[in-house]
């Protein structure tokens, strides 16, 4: 019998000592590997997920609250300028290991396909949107190098000026554009264009809006005299109508999109005060004495009068500490008890709003993410030509921005069956009771730039940019110290936010190719987040930051 | 009549016995106990009986040095770290490895609902749950590597060794034994609260407010009621809101096992039955098992041996633990609303047949109505687990024999949610069902043959064998949402519906082989040898070696040998011994290639996921290195015993995923790395007072201590965060160059050089940066027991024991901002002791509700240390003939004990809350945290055996 057993036995060393399947096994049955790419499923995760996707902590609790567009009620912290890097470091950390990668594949697999060219520069202005972001919260960033062999690179990442991304994001923007100049036999990327359904026409504006944007923004910086070639050479090529706008559908059934978790969670969605006094026209500084017209499409009153018996309350950013205000704790959105909010809030109960949304329906196209529009497309040009980049009658064009703000809101309503437009009487009576366009150019920006502050809203993204870049609006009108500053903030008191710090996994593996005053040991740790960026007149004309009470200087 | 129940009284043994005691090591292979070079400590039968736990890892609780059990604080079912000689591995894989009955078994949890414990999601405990404490003869624990070398990767950080009851009789007839246990387990251990101050902010009443910084309560002050503005009540609240909304849980366990067969062909059948009712209402378990053991020799050189064990598990809406889990709610709600209001409103009655939540406040993700969480989340898991194996056993010659083995572990687990009700936190979710199914499978193939023969003064022993494991796992899931048809609660109902599913396998072939030397009976020499090829690792690094040298000398046995005098009255027994092992461990599935993932993503898209961690196409085997020496002796004929270990383990090339530069690409990359060193020292001592015909009285004492160092990690990095909590406070867990492995940081108070508290202006004193506060590991833990009887009565006694070791309590943390906890009593205005910037005596004074509104993470760390009293219990054999005679010989004999567990705290730091406790998921950081848990019970019941 051991003549049996024993090779019996001895078979199973040789089959235990071999593994040639094991390689095959170790391979995911359940996830692709690089071969198996294609550009739709990436490029359209990059739009969906670098807009509203995590959108709460991502954009309401900074963004939002820096632009004075809503407030965090009940929620102390982000908007007494404390910085909560759980929340505040997700945008930087997706873009660089998610959107970065997405746009890099997406190059990859349309390199040499000549059909492809499109959906390339589709990819790029995309890219450049991302970039945008970071570079107006951070400054600095690691950029040319990212953009390359990031998977080599380990720890060791370079960093590059504002001003080097701006010029090149700019030459991105024109090649894109002459890239699309051409389009024909070029394919999409079929549903996946959730910006413009494959529409290259409408690319191509959005890339000259967006030269607009990006040269306007350096009109003041050393970048200036190109920023004006750039804008030239734009100017006829941007968004035409109201119905140009970018914007991006959003799923009110994926948790924490848009705001649908913030609306009804944690009443983060109150407009900010300041913002409401001026749609409600009684702002001390911008008084007219009519209410927008926009105001009841974007927000709903509260339900119960407040103490101050106004139903279109905004609530002041800055002030709460922990919920220690008793008067406003129960005035809370989404709240179903009966005793509903004694603050205005956004509008998502009626199907009229611009934010309308119903959580039995899915998928409500109604919710959306504006990149860019044609108003802001008109109100830079009205300061172009303040600054003599362009020509024509500065008032008129403003008047034009406000006007086709008025009809985008009713674009993106009557797209999902509404109705409501704003009507020419309603425009009329509010452009009337508007404080004058202003006589000197400083006194016509500042008019522009609140326009244009309204207009850009719900892209808070831009309208904070904007706030920082020309200090308008003066957000309690320089008569009140901003309330905004705890003894956590990174900012001195008194000052104005002009930056997002640098992620703490920035600190922790890539320090040494900081900026220096950024680095924990710098000058400028400490209240990191008070310097103002190149771009920003209003800070650099006061020292590099910028009080509340500080007077602007664009000119 | 054969009982196995075991014997109450302490065993008198004898010199001779403890020669010959016989322990279970690797490979089921039994040895003397003194031919072992390393600590092997046993829990047999009858200890774990007495304890009257559920399940065998709470029994072990305090039995064995160096072993540290932090339980769940999720009530019955719950799951239950375990930890030998301290945490050695940054990737939180420091559980140990179990073993039944030669058998690797699979205790994998199903922790499915929440990617972390802290933040919610459902506790569905770990496959040790399901072996039944009445099966078990004995449980070796093999500590370190050195005793687990032969077992290979997942033995690393010891083996718990159980042997099941292998039945039988002497007189070949059938026996029966029953079985009961039946226990109650009343709410003991909770948040203590404040129960003087209401609803409300600034000292004013207010009730529409989320926080108890109100007036002072009274019934009769009467107030508009939350629900109804209209109705006016009293501003007093549910005294004690813990035991009012949970309950007093119980469980009675019911089981009968037949046994017979002669000598040679024993077998054992136990059918058991489990019913428990866990302290929060709508959770009840049932656990059905049936174990099948069997021994056949066919003929002199063959023999055939059976086991087979089927276990289903039924958990009913077990609910949210952690952080949104109802502790997380009650700790806040302001003391003046009463528990029956909101039961009575958890539906808004303005909203008749809508079911739409209404709470105090909110509702929101911070605050819903605790009764409305019971009737919202709906589940229920059914777990069918098999495990078996089968063997061959031939004798060829007196020496020689081998064992062929096939064993099988197979968990099948489905687990369905139903949300019937539309939900505020999960707007566009709701109603909505989903619905997971996954199997689990892991097959051992394996074959050892063994020789032994004696030459003259050397025993000698050699042994070589294989195995070969196979691991595979199913996973399908699915999902409606936003269910539009009223009373739909099935997949397809959904507006919305996803599915998506997982697949994972490895497989690990071994060789092994092992010798050991006998010389004269007083000198050991084992060798042992294990090569390991998996599929896990690239096929350059794929196979692994790694060997162990162990010696044990017994001093008494060779003083005789040679002649050599002692006292033989004085010392029984003493021996020395010495061992080395290298260990080798390999990591999860499809670390090598990085792939991307797809999802169903919003709008309906189809969307592919960028990989966060970078994969490594050259990983290597993690290695740990430890040597231990030990020494054991024995005094007075066994009346006094003492063990001694001193262990070091070096664990080396960790695989562990480090965070990269977000600007690389990725977000985190494998790699082989680190350095830990784990060193302590094992103490157990016995002594037994008295020892006579009726009496005996004992005491058994465990001890031990722990060094835990972090030597190294890698070039860059110093710093490895284990995990951390944002959105409450800052809280981090570390693994820190030069330091011990969990280091808990957050935010401290700022202070002077004379350590006076900073304050500003505003009368709140300043925050200081983030840094330590803190070290997750104890100073020592041990237990002690205390053992009596008088003839057939015995009672035991068992104490436990943690000093040192921190805490950071969110329970508190949270209750103490909304002004619920018991700290924030004092309402007077207060001036926080300190100085101000510049250097003078504060002097302006705060609200109660500004300091703690603002109180920073010090405030809320606590000593984890504790002492005791986990086990007490009376037991009672009847007289087998006493019994007999009044049972007409029905009944042969009769066991009856009374017992409780967890009963009293004689040592404690946390506020009212328990230390050891309130686990939230088993990973290393989860251990720095007191994340709301539910309220912990003591256990009463009784227990009565019966043989007939």
């Amino acid at each position: 019998m051991k003549k049996i057993i024993i090779p019996l036995f001895l078979s199973l060393f040789v089959f235990a000592s071999c593994g040639d399947d094991f390689d095959e096994m170790n391979k995911s049955k359940t996830s692709i590997t690089e071969s198996s790419l294609q550009a739709g499923p990436l490029l359209g995760r990059a739009m969906y997920y670098g807009s509203s996707a995590d959108h709460q902590r991502n954009f309401n609790l900074f963004d939002d609250m820096y632009a004075h567009y809503l407030s965090p009620m009940g929620l102390g912290g982000t908007n007494q300028y404390v910085y909560n890097a759980g929340w505040g470091d997700i945008f930087w950390r997706d873009f660089y290991t998610a959107r970065q990668r997405e746009f890099l594949e997406v190059k990859a697999l349309c390199e040499g396909k000549d059909d492809m060219k499109a959906v390339s520069a589709m990819n790029d202005i995309w890219n450049v949107i991302m970039w945008l972001r970071i570079v107006d919260r951070n400054g600095d960033a690691p950029y040319k190098d990212a953009e390359g062999n990031y998977a080599g690179m380990g720890n060791t990442i370079p960093y590059n000026s504002q001003e080097e991304i701006y010029a090149d994001l700019l030459a991105r923007l024109k090649a894109d554009s002459d890239a699309l100049s051409n389009t024909d036999g070029q394919i999409g990327i079929d549903n996946y264009d959730m910006v413009y359904s494959n529409d290259f026409a409408k690319w191509r504006k959005l890339a000259n809006t967006l030269i607009m944007r990006l040269s306007m923004r350096v009109s003041g910086t050393s970048l200036a005299e190109t920023a004006k070639t750039y804008y030239q050479g734009a100017k006829d090529l941007a968004m035409s109508s109201a119905s140009d706008y970018a914007r991006i559908s959003c799923d009110s059934s994926v948790w924490g999109d848009y705001y649908d978790r913030t609306y009804y969670d944690w009443a983060n969605t109150i407009p900010e005060d300041c913002f409401m006094s001026v749609l409600n026209g009684t702002n001390k500084g911008y008084a007219t004495g009519v209410a927008d017209p926009r105001r009841a499409i974007w927000f709903e009153a509260g339900d119960l009068k407040s103490t101050t018996g106004n139903q279109w309350d905004g609530y002041p950013n800055g002030t709460i500490e922990n919920g220690t205000d008793a008067a406003v704790t129960k005035a809370h959105g989404g709240n179903n008890s009966g005793n509903s909010s004694s603050y205005a809030r956004l509008n998502c109960s009626t199907k009229e709003g611009f934010f309308f949304f119903d959580f039995h329906n899915s998928a409500n196209q109604n919710l959306s993410w504006c990149y860019a529009t044609y108003s802001e497309a008109l109100f830079l040009k009205a300061e172009a030509i303040l600054r003599g980049w362009d020509t024509g009658d500065a008032e008129s064009v403003w008047k034009q921005g406000i006007r086709a703000s008025m009809d985008e809101i009713a674009y993106f309503i009557t797209r999902s069956g509404g109705s409501t437009t704003i009507s020419s009487s309603a425009y009329n009576e509010y452009v009337n009771a508007l404080p004058a366009f202003g006589s000197s150019n400083e006194e016509k920006l500042r008019s522009i730039a609140i326009q244009k502050w309204i207009a850009l809203f719900p892209n808070s993204v831009e309208a904070w940019a904007e706030i920082r870049r020309t200090g308008y609006p003066g957000v309690y009108d320089g008569t009140v110290e901003l309330p905004m500053y705890n003894s956590g903030a990174q900012v001195e008191k008194g000052n104005i936010i002009q930056r997002m710090p640098y992620p703490e996994n920035e600190l922790q593996t890539n320090e040494a190719r900081m900026p220096e005053d950024f680095r924990s040991s710098g000058s400028k740790f400490k209240y990191r987040t008070q310097y103002g960026l190149f771009w920003s007149q209003a800070a650099l004309h006061h020292g590099g930051t910028l009080k509340a009470t500080d007077v602007p200087q664009n000119f | 009549m054969v009982w196995n129940g075991g014997s109450v009284n302490v065993t008198l043994t004898e010199d001779n016995e403890l020669l010959d005691e016989v322990v279970v090591t690797a490979l089921g292979i039994s040895r003397e106990k003194k031919s072992l070079g390393y600590a092997v400590q046993d829990v047999k039968a009858d200890q774990i009986a007495r304890s009257g736990t559920a399940t065998l890892t709470d029994a072990l609780q305090g039995k064995v040095a160096g072993l540290q059990i932090n339980n769940s604080g999720t009530g019955a079912g719950g799951s239950t770290r375990i930890v030998l000689r301290g945490n050695s591995s940054l990737s939180d894989n420091n559980e140990p490895m179990y073993v039944i009955d030669g058998v690797p078994y699979d205790t994998g949890g199903h922790d499915i609902d929440g990617q972390a414990g802290l933040w919610g999601g459902v506790d569905r405990a770990s496959g040790a749950f399901d072996i039944n404490p009445e099966d078990v003869e004995s449980v070796s624990v093999l500590k370190g590597p050195t005793a687990a070398a032969l077992y290979g990767s997942r033995a690393g950080n010891g083996v718990i060794l159980i042997t099941t009851k292998k039945g039988g009789r002497a007189d070949g007839k059938i026996g029966v034994t029953y079985s009961g246990k039946f226990t109650w387990s009343p709410v003991s251990y909770y948040l203590d609260l404040q129960d003087t101050w209401g609803q409300g902010d600034n000292g004013e009443v207010g009730t529409t407010s989320e926080n108890s910084w109100g007036a002072r309560m009274s019934s009769g002050t009467m107030v508009p009621a939350w629900w109804d503005s209209s109705v006016q009540v009293p501003y007093m609240g549910t005294k004690n809101p813990f035991t009012e909304y949970y309950r007093t849980g119980n469980m009675q366990s019911n089981n009968v096992t037949i046994q017979g067969g002669n000598e040679g062909n024993p077998f054992r059948l136990t059918i058991g039955h489990d019913d428990t009712q866990s302290i929060i209402k709508p959770t009840r378990l049932d656990k059905t098992s049936i174990d099948f053991v069997s021994s056949n020799k066919v003929t002199d050189w063959f023999g055939i041996d059976v086991k087979a064990n089927y276990v289903k598990t039924i958990g009913n809406n077990r609910q949210t633990r952690g952080a949104y889990g109802a502790t997380y709610y009650i700790n806040k709600i302001p003391r003046s609303i009463t528990m029956e209001s909101l039961k009575a409103n958890e539906f808004d009655a303005s909203r008749p047949g809508e079911y739409i939540e209404d709470n105090y406040y909110g509702p929101d993700a911070e605050h819903q109505n605790v009764y409305f969480l019971q009737d919202q989340f709906n589940n229920k898991d059914v777990q069918n687990k098999f495990f078996g194996m089968a063997a061959l056993n031939f004798q060829f010659t007196k020496d020689l024999k081998l064992r062929v083995k096939e064993g099988y572990d197979w968990t099948g687990f489905t687990v369905n949610y139903s949300w019937p009700y539309q939900d505020p936190v999960f707007t566009g979710h709701y109603p909505g069902v989903e619905e997971r199914k996954y199997t689990r499978i892991e097959e051992n193939t394996e074959a050892l043959l063994s020789w032994n023969h004696k030459y003259g003064d050397f025993d000698l022993g050699a042994s070589a064998g294989g195995n070969i494991m196979r691991y595979h796992y199913d996973d399908l899931w699915s999902e409606g949402r936003s269910i539009a048809l009223q009373g739909a609660q099935f997949i397809a109902a959904g507006t919305t519906i996803h599915a998506s599913n997982y697949v994972s396998e490895k497989q690990v072939n071994s060789v092994y082989g092992f010798a050991n030397i006998g010389y004269k009976d007083w000198l050991y020499l084992d060798l042992t040898a294990r090569n390991d090829w998996s599929s896990t690792l690239p096929k350059d690094n794929r196979s692994y070696f790694y060997p162990s040298v162990s010696l044990s000398a017994l001093l008494t046995s060779a003083a005789d040998a040679y002649g050599i005098n002692y006292n033989h009255d004085v010392i029984d027994y003493g021996k020395v011994r010495f061992s080395w092992a290298k260990v080798g461990k390999d990591t999860d599935p499809y670390q090598l290639e990085s792939t991307y993932s797809t999802t169903t993503g919003a709008n309906g898209y189809i969307f592919i996921e960028q990989p966060t961690t970078m994969a490594n196409a050259n990983l290597k085997p993690e290695m740990s290195d430890s040597y231990e020496i030990g020494t054991e002796w024995h005094f007075f004929k066994n009346r006094l015993g003492l063990d001694l270990t001193y262990y070091n383990t070096v664990t080396k090339n960790q695989i562990m995923s480090v965070a990269m530069n977000y600007a690389s690409g990725v977000q985190n990359k494998w790699i082989n790395a680190g350095k830990i060193t784990n060193r302590g020292l094992e103490l157990t001592f016995n002594a037994d007072f008295i020892r006579n015909r009726n009496w005996t009285v004992g005491t058994t004492v465990n001890f031990s201590k722990n060094w835990n160092k972090v030597n190294e990690l890698t070039e860059d990095l110093k710093m490895y965060e284990l995990g951390h909590m944002t959105g409450y406070s800052g809280i981090y867990v570390y693994a820190i160059e030069g330091e011990s492995l969990g280091k808990i940081y957050g935010y401290k108070y700022r202070r002077d050089d004379n350590g006076n508290k900073i304050i500003g202006s505003d009368g709140l004193p300043l925050r200081d940066a983030s840094q330590e506060i803190g070290d997750i590991n104890p100073n020592f833990t041990g237990s002690f027991s205390l053992n009596a009887s008088y003839k057939n009565l015995g009672l035991n006694a068992l104490f436990s024991f943690q000093n040192g070791g921190d805490l950071y309590s969110v329970t508190e943390y949270s209750a103490a901002i909304h002004g619920t906890a018991k700290r924030t009593e004092n309402r007077d205005q207060m001036v926080v002791e300190g100085v101000n910037e510049s250097g003078t005596a504060n002097t302006v004074a705060i609200s109660a509700q500004k300091y703690w509104t603002n109180a920073v993470d010090e405030e809320f760390i606590y000593n984890a240390g504790y002492l005791k009293l986990s086990e007490l219990s009376l037991s009672y054999s009847f007289n087998p003939d006493f019994v007999n005679r009044i049972t007409k010989g029905v009944v042969e004999n009769a066991r009856f004990s009374v017992f409780g567990s967890n009963l009293l705290y004689l040592v404690k730091h946390t506020p009212g809350t328990t230390p050891d406790g309130s686990l939230t998921d088993t990973s290393i950081y989860a251990t720095a945290f007191d994340m709301c848990p539910y309220p912990g019970s003591r256990t009463f019941g009784f227990s009565l055996t019966l043989g007939f």
